[in-house]
């Protein structure tokens, strides 16, 4: 169950911060900052661990800053479904120690990169260029 | 070079210590206080030399400033800790490009670094 949000979390964090960043006024870091900012917000408000969930969805954004002309939706959404877990395991092993939340975001698309390199499918690519991101 | 090094290890440090700051003196959560430097960094003005490499420093050294006060005792253990963590950023500049996590990768690794050569010290 704790998965699942987490695997939504950082879902909506990675295609908050994707989205946002192919705005002409945001570039990925001002993209996954507000929307970290604004969720943390929402959670504040809404839900009873504001500091849990707010992390999770933060290690989403980090995924969301993956550039538009490496990555698609799809292996967003992918990479997603696996930091969630990741997040759920190894971060607590490595409690206190900064830059853990982005290992976790990076392990997770290195792992789409792998399975794209050996033949998975993967989203269509956008020329780059195309998008400010 | 040098000059470029410099102003990435300035970005890096002030990343760092204002996100280790805001939460460890003023018990801001660590989310808000990284994103909150993050956001602040993205306004610093970026030059044609240094492109956009000063603004990932402010961020990627904000998550490095995200370590809990009990793995950084002292604040001029902020100063080695970026001065790994920018070594790191300069020497994977052209690797991984686009990858998300990449920054927090590189303070993962900073942080691991300084705590190993804490422990060696």
């Amino acid at each position: 169950m704790i998965t699942l949000i987490f695997i939504i979390l950082a879902l909506l964090g990675a295609l908050s911060t994707y989205l946002l960043a192919q705005h002409k006024r945001f570039d990925a870091i001002r993209a996954s900052a507000l929307s970290a900012i604004f969720a943390y917000g929402l959670l504040w408000l809404f839900s009873d661990n504001p500091d849990l969930y707010a992390l999770v969805f933060f290690g989403g954004t980090f995924i969301g800053m993956s550039a538009p002309h490496r990555f698609g939706f799809y292996t967003l959404t992918s990479s997603a479904i696996i930091f969630a877990p990741l997040f759920q395991y190894l971060v607590p092993k490595l409690n206190g120690y900064g830059g853990a939340l982005g290992l976790s975001a990076f392990m997770a698309i290195c792992v789409c990169h792998v399975a794209i390199l050996l033949g998975a499918p993967r989203s269509i690519k956008k020329p780059p260029g195309l998008f400010g991101g | 070079m040098v000059k470029f090094f410099v102003v990435k290890y300035l970005a890096f440090l002030l990343g760092c210590t204002l996100c280790f700051v805001l939460h460890a003196q003023f018990a801001v959560p660590v989310v808000l206080a990284a994103s909150i430097t993050g956001l602040l960094g993205s306004f610093v003005p970026s030059t044609q030399a240094f492109g956009m490499h000063p603004r990932a420093a402010i961020y990627a050294g904000s998550f490095a400033g995200m370590c809990s006060a009990e793995l950084i005792g002292d604040y001029w253990q902020l100063t080695l800790l970026a001065l790994i963590g920018t070594s790191l950023y300069a020497l994977t500049m052209n690797l991984f490009t686009g990858f998300g996590g990449k920054l927090g990768g590189v303070a993962f690794v900073s942080v691991a670094l300084f705590m190993l050569t804490r422990g060696v010290l």
